[in-house]
C-alpha cells in the first residue's frame, strides 16, 4: 500500500465510528466519537468534551483491552500509547464488543 | 542463513527481515566506517511486476554504541515513502529508465534519514532521498550500475547514504547445511555419508535491499576523537540494526490500513547467525523483539551451543576433542557477546565491557587490509570478522570453526582442537557468485537483472 493510499485510509477511517475486534476498539477522532472516545482519554476529559474543549484527534485512535478483568485500556494515537486503568471503561468497551 | 528467515515470526514479514549486517573501515576512505544493513531475503530478480521495495510502514534503524556498554548512543533512522506516477497501468516501468527521475518509472521510493545522539532531539538529516529501481532487465534499465550509483547521496552533515537493491553478498550452501548439517566437502564423513563434493552457493544471483551509510570515524567516537590506537577503548564501537512496525494495525475494506501507536521492534541483527544458530526456535521471536542489552538471558546458549554438541554426532569420530569439551565456551562469549579483551589476540581488542550483548564490534583503529583474508582474525587478518564484518568475510566458516573448538585455545591453551575444526567450510567462497563486490561504496555488487538470472550451481 502506498503512502497515498495510507492517507486515503486515514480519511475514510475517521469517517467511521468504530471497528471492533475481540476486545480491541478502533475509534474515530475524539471529537467525532464525542463522549465514548473522550471517555477513553479520561473521565475528566470526557466532561470537558461535552463542553467542546477537547480538540479532535487528527489520526485514528485505537483502544485495546487485552484482559478486561485488569481494567487496563491501552490507547494508541499517532506514535504514542497511553495506558489507562479504568475498570468501568474496560467493562463498557467489552460490553460494546459483544 | 546469516539472519534470513531466521525466526518463525519474521519469516512471514520479509520486508522487515534484517538479513545481514556489516561494519568495516572503508577500504578506499580510511577516515570513515561503512555500515550496511540488508533486508528482504532471497529476492528473486525476475519477481515482477511488483518488484521488491522497502516498507513505507517500517522504521529501519542502525544503532551504534560507543560507551563501552550495550547502550544505543547514536541511531540513524530510515523511513521510506512510495509514489505511483501512473495509476492506470500495472507496469513497474512503461519504458526505459535512464535516470532516477525518469517519467517511465512508475513506482518509486524516497527516504528520510534521521540521526539521534544520546538523549538529544532527533535531527532530520535529509528528506526525499531517491532509491534506485530494482534491476528489471537490460531493456528496461540498460545502464543499471551508473543509474544506481546516482542514488549515492552525501548528506550535509558529512555522511554518505544509499538505499536500494543490491546483489546478495552472503554466500552459503543452504541446501546442504539444513539437510542434517551436511557440509558437501566433508559429507563422506557424515553420519549418512555420500561422496565429498563442491559446495553450492544457494544465494548466488539473489538480491537484497541494502541500507548503507558511510560515517566519518570522528562522528562515531564518544568524544569526537579520531581512533588511532587499537588498545584505546574509545576506538571500539558496537553496531546493531533493527526494523520496527507500528503497534496496532486495522485492516479495512479495499486493502486499506490504519496504523497507530509506538514503533515496536520486530527484527534485529548484530553478529551473523546468532539468532539463527544459537537461539532455540521457541525464543527466536522474543530475541527479535529485545535489545542487545537484554541478551544476558541468551548467555547460556552461547556458553553451551547446541551445534557444538551436534557436530560430534553428525560426523562420528571427527570431533573427539570437541565431544569432550564440557566447559562453558568463554571464547564464544567473548567473540559474540562482549568482544575480545586485550591480551587474547596480539595487537587486538574489541571489548565493549562485560555486559553480554549481541553486537558487531569494530575496532576502528585497525586499518583495512590490502589483501583481505576471508577467514578474518582466524586467518590472521585483524581487519576482518569478528572485528566488525566485511562483505567478503566467510562468516559461515568462521563461526563453524569457532563453535567446533578452533577458538577455545584463546582462553584455554591446554585444549587441542580437532584437526577438522580449522578446516570446516561449506565449500562456498566469494567466487561462488559471479557478481563481484564493488571496490567503493556501497561495496555490495550491482544486483543481478531479472532477464539474465543465473541459478545456483556448484562452486
Amino acid at each position: 500500500m502506498s503512502d497515498e493510499k495510507s492517507k486515503v485510509s486515514r480519511r475514510t477511517f475517521m469517517k467511521r465510528s468504530a471497528v471492533a475486534g475481540a476486545g480491541a476498539v478502533a475509534l474515530s477522532g475524539i471529537g467525532g466519537a464525542s463522549g465514548a472516545a473522550a471517555a477513553i482519554a479520561s473521565p475528566k476529559r470526557a466532561k470537558a468534551a461535552e463542553h467542546g474543549e477537547v480538540k479532535p484527534a487528527e489520526e485514528p485512535v485505537v483502544a485495546y483491552v487485552r484482559k478486561g478483568s485488569s481494567g487496563e485500556v491501552r490507547v494508541m494515537v499517532g506514535e504514542r500509547e497511553v495506558v489507562h486503568r479504568d475498570r468501568d471503561l474496560a467493562r463498557r468497551i467489552l460490553r460494546a464488543a459483544r | 542463513m546469516s539472519s534470513h528467515r531466521e525466526a518463525p515470526g519474521i519469516s512471514k514479514d520479509p520486508v522487515a527481515d534484517n538479513t545481514d549486517l556489516y561494519a568495516f573501515v572503508s577500504p578506499d576512505d580510511p577516515r570513515t566506517v561503512t555500515i550496511l544493513a540488508n533486508f528482504i531475503p532471497l529476492e528473486y530478480p525476475p519477481g515482477g511486476p511488483n518488484f521488491f521495495e522497502f516498507g513505507h510502514d517500517v522504521t529501519y534503524a542502525i544503532h551504534i554504541s560507543n560507551d563501552q556498554a550495550p547502550n544505543t548512543d547514536i541511531t540513524y533512522r530510515f523511513r521510506f515513502k512510495t509514489t505511483v506516477a501512473n495509476r492506470d497501468t500495472f507496469l513497474y516501468n512503461t519504458g526505459q529508465i535512464l535516470s532516477l527521475d525518469s517519467p517511465n518509472w512508475n513506482r518509486r521510493q524516497f527516504y528520510s534519514v534521521t540521526r539521534v545522539v544520546g538523549d538529544a532531539a532527533p535531527q532530520l538529516l535529509a528528506e526525499d532521498v531517491p532509491c534506485p529501481p530494482c534491476n528489471v532487465g537490460p531493456r528496461s534499465i540498460p545502464h543499471y550500475g551508473s543509474l544506481a550509483n546516482a542514488a549515492v547521496t552525501t548528506l550535509p552533515t558529512g555522511e554518505v547514504v544509499f538505499a536500494g537493491q543490491r546483489s546478495e553478498g552472503f554466500y552459503v550452501d543452504l541446501g546442504s547445511i539444513f539437510d542434517l548439517g551436511d557440509l558437501r566437502p566433508f559429507q563422506n564423513l557424515h553420519l549418512i555419508p555420500t561422496p565429498a563434493a563442491a559446495g553450492v552457493d544457494d544465494t548466488r544471483a539473489m538480491s537484497v535491499h541494502t541500507i548503507a551509510i558511510k560515517v566519518p570515524k570522528r562522528m562515531l567516537t564518544r568524544d569526537g576523537s579520531n581512533p588511532k590506537d587499537p588498545a584505546d577503548p574509545r576506538s571500539v564501537i558496537g553496531v546493531w540494526a533493527s526494523a520496527s512496525r507500528r503497534r496496532s494495525l486495522i485492516r479495512e475494506a479495499g486493502g486499506e490500513v490504519a496504523e497507530a501507536g509506538p514503533w515496536v521492534q520486530v527484527s534485529r541483527l548484530g553478529n551473523p547467525l546468532f539468532n539463527e544458530v544459537i537461539v532455540p526456535m521457541a525464543e527466536k521471536d522474543d530475541w527479535n523483539a529485545l535489545k542487545p542489552s537484554d541478551d544476558a538471558r541468551f548467555l547460556k546458549y552461547v556458553r553451551h551451543p547446541e551445534l557444538a554438541g551436534l557436530l560430534p554426532v553428525l560426523y562420528p569420530g571427527v570431533f573427539p576433542n570437541l565431544a569432550g569439551l564440557k566447559a562453558a565456551r568463554a571464547d564464544l562469549v567473548a567473540i559474540l557477546l562482549t568482544g575480545l579483551p586485550s591480551g587474547i589476540v596480539p595487537g587486538f581488542q574489541n571489548f565493549t565491557g562485560p555486559a553480554p550483548a549481541d553486537m558487531l564490534r569494530l575496532n576502528m583503529a585497525i586499518p583495512s587490509s590490502s589483501d583481505p583474508n576471508i577467514y578474518g582474525i582466524l586467518g590472521g587478518d585483524l581487519a576482518g570478522y569478528p572485528n566488525g564484518r566485511r562483505v567478503q568475510d566467510d562468516v559461515v566458516a568462521i563461526e563453524l570453526r569457532a563453535i567446533a573448538g578452533a577458538t577455545y585455545p584463546l582462553i584455554d591453551p591446554s585444549f587441542t582442537p580437532d584437526g577438522a575444526a580449522s578446516l570446516l567450510t561449506d565449500g562456498t567462497t566469494p567466487a561462488s557468485n559471479p557478481i563481484p563486490f564493488l571496490s567503493a561504496f556501497p561495496y555490495l555488487g550491482v544486483p543481478g537483472n531479472g532477464f539474465d538470472l543465473v541459478p545456483a550451481s556448484p562452486s
